[in-house]
């Protein structure tokens, strides 16, 4: 697939970065980080509203221009928490879109993949463009893609760990089989990272602390976006081959006194 | 009628509609937020009929900041 834009189901996006809005300072500093970005596409969680407080201003008031909103399902632990979830998504924010996340374990947030296909399933049948947080196993990858799921979300990484691409060999294996965009979801810490995925054949990129979390979130995102743009441009071009001698880049004929 | 809203125990003098118990926990229906009652979504367009009663399990969610 080498689509010039990102297709998530019916839609499609030029960006191929997707980004969170946690972990920010404020509201302005998410503002900014994700204008900065370039994403059109940024995730939101769904939490119990402060009933001593029901009115106040939330995420959704501070941004600026209209987003494609991927609310997710972070912090479900089953399949039933993971879709109660993403109905109520459908109706407090109007779109079809889920991140489903069915958490397996709380140290390393790694996914339940028995939970989280039950779950792909019962929200692909009720209509949903369900774009899944897994492993990078091509197995449960291409469990998820049977289901219907408009595309896969192998981790790099343990979500905020910052560790980079820990098996680009395992992303191999899973962007040569899959059918639908395969994103990068969880792991990456800077620049560089975002670039290799990109080089790798990844259709895209979904980050949240790498960015928050930097030094200057608004100049990382920037960094972020180029990195994306960049590593997608080198995929597209196609890298040389790796030897292990010199070529010489300038001519060998005509050298001067031989 | 009591009823458990968002984990928390509430006491009302009546049942009523989700309509009327976002009145009276003075919440706009109109910004981006959901309800469920029992682990069911009540859809918008049924806030007017549909009905909370004693022992419910009543969600009330909005979006938030999330990864």
């Amino acid at each position: 697939m080498r689509n010039k834009n990102l297709i998530l189901g019916s839609r499609e996006f030029s960006s191929r970065l997707i980004v969170g809005t946690g972990k920010y300072r404020d509201y302005d500093q998410t503002r900014q980080a994700i204008e900065a970005s370039g994403a059109e596409i940024i995730t939101v969680a769904l939490r119990r509203l402060n009933l001593d407080n029901p009115n106040d201003k939330g995420l959704l008031d501070y941004l600026g221009k209209t987003y494609t909103l991927l609310p997710n399902t972070a912090g479900c632990y089953t399949a039933k928490e993971a879709v109660l979830t993403c109905r109520l998504a459908r109706e407090a924010l109007d779109t079809t879109f889920v991140k489903l996340e069915v958490i397996g374990d709380q140290k390393t947030l790694f996914p339940d993949n028995e939970q989280l296909l039950d779950a792909a399933r019962t929200l692909v049948k009720e209509g949903f463009t369900v774009l899944p947080y897994c492993i990078d196993d091509p197995v449960i990858c291409k469990k998820l893609e049977d289901a219907g799921c408009a595309a896969v979300m192998p981790l790099a990484a343990p979500i905020g760990s910052g560790l980079g691409i820990r098996n680009p060999y395992n992303l191999m294996m899973i962007l040569e089989q899959s059918r639908v965009p395969v994103i990068v979801d969880a792991g990456v810490g800077t620049a560089s990272d975002a670039s290799f995925a990109m080089e790798l054949g990844c259709h895209g990129i979904l980050m949240n602390t790498a960015i928050a979390g930097s030094g200057d979130p608004v100049k990382m995102a920037h960094a972020m976006k180029l990195a994306v743009e960049a590593g997608r441009l080198a995929f597209e071009a196609g890298r040389i081959p790796k030897k292990l001698y010199a070529t010489a880049s300038s001519p060998v004929e005509g050298l001067i006194g031989r | 009628m009591n009823v458990i809203i968002n984990g928390e125990r509430h006491e009302f003098r009546r049942s009523m509609t989700v309509r009327e118990l976002l009145g009276e926990l003075k919440i706009d229906s109109s910004r981006g937020m959901a309800v469920a009652i029992n682990d069911s979504v009540v859809p918008k367009q049924e806030f007017d009929r549909a009905a909370i009663t004693e022992g419910d399990r009543v969600e009330i969610i909005r979006a938030t900041q999330g990864g």
